[in-house]
């Protein structure tokens, strides 16, 4: 557990970093660092994600883990996600408009609880070179896993999610 | 031999964490996922809450808190006053079923207040239940009749993996003889006299920050269970299985699961 721990804060720690072209501002690609909080779990995730910016969308995936499970009881909670956003306002330095986000985790508590949810939101990204990120979503999420006599139970609540992270052009 | 040294430190490093054995400590949810604390999807002591505690494998059971209304019928709510978690006004104690019937949460989901009856005790014959009962009306500054709650009770005929959990002395005489009761206090040599006083009390809960592992052995070698409770983070949890009480009221059901699963 300590080397996941060790190898997971290597690579989000790590930037990356490269001059955006300018005469392609709006099909620049980034890797962003960044960070979410969760209302459900009072957990907090930090990870990395990847996002394209296509002339009026911008789509994203990413990998996180949550931090609270991850350092203090020293277990791997682990989130995929990947979002979509449609610029409304596009200027040079700010983008903003309404997002759809998808996220999906994984936790051993005895058993694998899976956790999903599509959340509702707005995105907005500020600078250049080095940019500001920020989203947050409500939407439905589900939490599904096997019981003691072997049945699936599924239980379905609202959440939502507050994301603010940092991009370099790639 | 350098690669020598670090495979030997590698191995040191990995050899030193001790896995200790939890498995013989019961796992109870706190008013169902956790109390007071957002861990949960669902309100405390919601019905959603509850079940959702029971389900979830490794779970033990859970402590819920009962209060009597003014037409004698058992509600689940923790606070004394309804006005700051619902949509409702002052004591469950100073309100009618009619009244409490139509009162939610002010939680994301809405749930519902529910009943005692309302737990479907017989889906879960294999877990535990342990009925807080709040003793105290802070609307009328008064303590509630421990005849009428015992008769609420008797009335919903509960099955023996419940047991009740009293923080008033005086209500013990009252439910000795039809119930298995826990003494719950935050003074432990308080709590041992108690204990001393009446033979037949099950065991003790108390706050996990009070007591030491030493006091802790000293119940369970008199024959006694202890539980412990307040217990929010997985620090806490690691902390309070080290004790080796003979139980914990987690409010956060999952670390805990996980701490003594793993």
């Amino acid at each position: 557990m300590r080397s996941i721990i060790a190898v997971f804060s290597f690579i989000c720690f790590t930037s990356f970093s490269q001059s955006p072209d300018s005469r392609q501002k709006k099909r620049i690609n980034l890797f962003s660092v960044d960070a979410s909080y969760s209302y459900l779990n009072f957990e907090l995730f930090h990870g990395i994600s990847y996002t394209h910016h296509f002339p009026l969308f911008s789509t994203s995936i990413g990998l996180k883990t949550a931090v609270k499970t991850l350092y203090s009881a020293q277990q791997f909670f682990p989130e995929a996600n990947c979002s979509f956003v449609y610029r409304l306002i596009d200027r040079n330095t700010f983008q903003f408009g309404p997002s759809l986000q998808y996220n999906m985790r994984k936790q051993k508590v005895k058993v694998w609880h899976h956790y999903n949810e599509i959340l509702l939101g707005y995105s907005l990204f500020y600078g250049k070179r080095i940019q500001f990120s920020h989203s947050a979503g409500f939407g439905p999420f589900w939490e599904t896993f096997k019981t003691e006599k072997n049945q699936i139970y599924s239980i379905r609540s609202t959440n939502f999610n507050f994301k603010i992270g940092l991009s370099y052009a790639f | 031999m350098p690669f020598r040294l670090l495979y030997f430190l590698v191995l040191l490093f990995f050899s030193c964490s001790k896995k200790e054995d939890f498995s013989m400590i019961q796992v109870i949810g706190h008013a169902g996922m956790g109390l007071k604390i957002p861990n949960s999807i669902f309100h405390d002591n919601s019905l959603e809450a509850i079940e959702l505690a029971l389900t979830i494998p490794g779970s033990n059971g859970v402590e819920i808190d009962v209060q009597m209304d003014l037409n004698g019928r058992l509600w689940l709510f923790h606070d004394e006053l309804l006005n700051e978690e619902t949509n409702g006004i002052n004591c469950i104690s100073s309100n009618t079923t009619e009244y409490l019937k139509t009162i939610r949460y002010s939680s994301l989901n809405h749930e519902k207040l529910s009943e005692l009856s309302q737990i479907p005790f017989h889906n879960f014959k294999d877990k535990r239940f342990f009925l807080d009962l709040k003793t105290w009306n802070k609307c009328s500054e008064n303590t509630v009749s421990a005849e009428d709650f015992k008769a609420a009770l008797t009335a919903i005929d509960l099955p023996e993996n419940c047991s009740v959990i009293l923080s008033d002395p005086n209500w013990i005489p009252f439910f000795i003889d039809d119930f298995t009761i826990y003494f719950a206090s935050d003074d432990f040599q308080y709590a041992k006299t108690i204990l001393l006083q009446e033979p037949r009390i099950k065991g003790l809960i108390i706050r996990n920050a009070v007591v030491n592992k030493a006091q802790t052995q000293e119940i369970i070698e008199q024959n006694k269970e202890i539980y412990l409770f307040e217990i929010r983070s997985p620090k806490g949890v690691k902390s309070a299985l080290k004790k080796r009480p003979s139980g914990i009221l987690t409010d956060d059901l999952r670390a805990a699961i996980s701490a003594i699963a793993n």
